[in-house]
């Protein structure tokens, strides 16, 4: 596996349960050993006794860990400890990233699991690394957190120039931060390109299934003025850059007796995108 | 080092009570029973060695408990809360952050050997000033050789204690280590030979020393160990 990782990006990767990815991060924050192959990371081999090569990394894997019985400050002056930084400026700092809700006095066995991953996240960005490995951070949030996550990553990425590989099952989140994709499957990177690129060549549709396709496609054409349609096969009919709103479509088909069986929008491209990297590989 | 006030509370509490358990024990034994048939089973009855054999045993005793308490709260604890992924990922070699924590844990049992051995003597010896059990004169007991002995003992013990680590990482199960720990200080502490003979209580350097010599290499096995599998 060769992962093109540029310094300043954020780089996701994305794959199936148990296609190898937190198995590959793992290797890569040094909690598991390589049995053969070697990594390289920072331009550097990293070999089974490196361990310097830590001190440039922050990382998130699988669900936070913590000494419950500590508060999430006492927590954040251990780590910063463990790294030779006493200065409580630094912690407080970080903290004001995300909204612990005043709890980062309280025993971390009372927090949610959403303030649980958030206090990780905070850890493992208080030291500003160059590298900073997120594994399914997404995960027990909700979509408010999801949004201030989503700021976080982007304001480290943009500030200290950190580099972030991020694992995420939350496609449409990735969508609005990432710069590269990586797709794996199976232990092996089968794609790897630009953000940019995926959604250029992604081309928003809407698809209709209705009970007469060469009446809805004159109604398209002559009443609604779509130029960009396709007719797919009988009763489907594909629309592209719609200058019309999908619910307007729709009343203009009922209002000419046009029965709708079916209509779905596609605005993921990076759903469609890794579901055809996965068709893809399944066929090889 | 995880640990908060109120295990250091905890610690001081148990250090505390095994004292006054050890002092009102021997206490207890001078008072009680008719000095005759002690002097039957044990013929260096009364005197500050007979003393001195019942509070170092004690000390083994409660040493090894407390070994495993440390091993619980700084080894077993940091695998089976997984906080150990966390310090694994700090920018230092495995084998010495687990040297560090098998450091901290020989030198935390030894003070509390040999704190044990001397508040328990001390606290015998106060006691001994007021209702006077004991006449011989005490010079000779706190010589340099009964400090070297102690100093032997207290080793030796701390040694012993960490056999334990080896049945508790198996499956990181705290409760192993419980039930291993107290099997190790009910079998090899307690008094093992038969009466009228010199050496009541403890073991002797036969069983001792290759005890000792295991719990060492059940540390190296473990940093060993620990420095070369994955974490998960």
């Amino acid at each position: 596996m060769n992962l093109h990782v540029k310094r300043g990006e954020i780089h996701s990767l994305i794959g199936q349960n148990k296609a190898g990815i937190t198995s590959l991060l793992k290797l890569l924050t040094g909690l598991w050993k390589p049995t053969s192959g070697e990594i390289e990371l920072f331009g550097e081999r990293i070999d089974k006794n490196a361990y310097l090569y830590l001190e440039k990394m922050g990382s998130v894997i699988e669900s936070p860990i913590f000494y419950e019985h500590r508060t999430g400050f006492e927590n954040l002056m251990i780590h910063g400890a463990y790294l030779g930084i006493y200065d409580h400026l630094q912690i407080i700092d970080a903290l004001a990233l995300f909204d612990l809700q005043g709890m980062e006095h309280n025993p971390v066995r009372s927090y949610s699991f959403g303030l649980k991953q958030k206090l990780g996240i905070i850890r493992a960005i208080v030291m500003k690394p160059e590298l900073l490995i997120l594994d399914e951070p997404m995960k027990g949030l909700d979509p408010i957190e999801k949004k201030e996550l989503r700021q976080v990553i982007r304001n480290i990425n943009h500030q200290y120039g950190t580099t972030v590989i991020i694992s995420s099952h939350h496609l449409e989140d990735l969508e609005q931060i990432t710069d590269t994709v990586g797709v794996i499957h199976d232990g092996k990177l089968i794609k790897e390109e630009a953000m940019e690129q995926i959604k250029a060549k992604s081309l928003a549709y809407i698809d209709l299934t209705t009970d007469d396709d060469h009446k809805t496609a004159y109604l398209l054409e002559k009443k609604l003025h779509i130029q960009h349609f396709q007719v797919l096969h009988s009763g489907q009919i594909r629309i592209f850059k719609s200058p019309l709103p999908v619910h307007e479509i729709v009343n203009q088909l009922v209002t000419h007796h046009i029965q709708i069986h079916e209509i779905t929008q596609n605005q993921h491209p990076l759903e469609r995108y890794i579901l055809n990297c996965n068709k893809g590989s399944e066929k090889h | 080092m995880d640990m908060v006030k109120t295990d250091w509370k905890m610690y001081l509490l148990g250090f505390g009570l095994l004292n006054m358990i050890i002092v009102s024990c021997i206490w207890l034994l001078l008072h009680a029973i008719n000095p005759a048939d002690m002097k039957l089973m044990y013929p260096i009855f009364p005197s500050y060695r007979f003393v001195y054999e019942w509070i170092i045993t004690a000390s083994k005793f409660g040493t090894t408990i407390f070994e495993a308490v440390l091993l619980v709260g700084i080894i077993l604890n940091e695998y089976k809360n997984k906080t150990i992924l966390i310090l694994f990922q700090y920018p230092y070699p495995r084998w010495k952050l687990l040297l560090s924590k098998i450091l901290l844990i020989g030198l935390l049992a030894f003070t509390f050997f040999s704190c044990t051995t001397v508040v328990s003597f001390i606290g015998f010896m106060t006691m001994n000033t007021f209702d006077a059990m004991i006449y011989e004169p005490i010079t000779s007991l706190l010589s340099v050789h009964l400090i070297l002995e102690i100093m032997i003992q207290g080793l030796g013990t701390v040694a012993i204690g960490f056999i334990p680590l080896f049945f508790g990482m198996i499956h990181k199960s705290v409760k192993t280590t419980w039930i291993t720990s107290t099997l190790l200080a009910f079998l090899i502490h307690l008094p093992i030979n038969a009466p009228n003979e010199r050496m009541i209580y403890g073991t002797k350097p036969i069983l001792y020393i290759p005890l000792a010599i295991a719990g060492i290499m059940v540390t190296v096995h473990f940093i060993y160990q620990a420095n070369n599998r994955d974490v998960s």
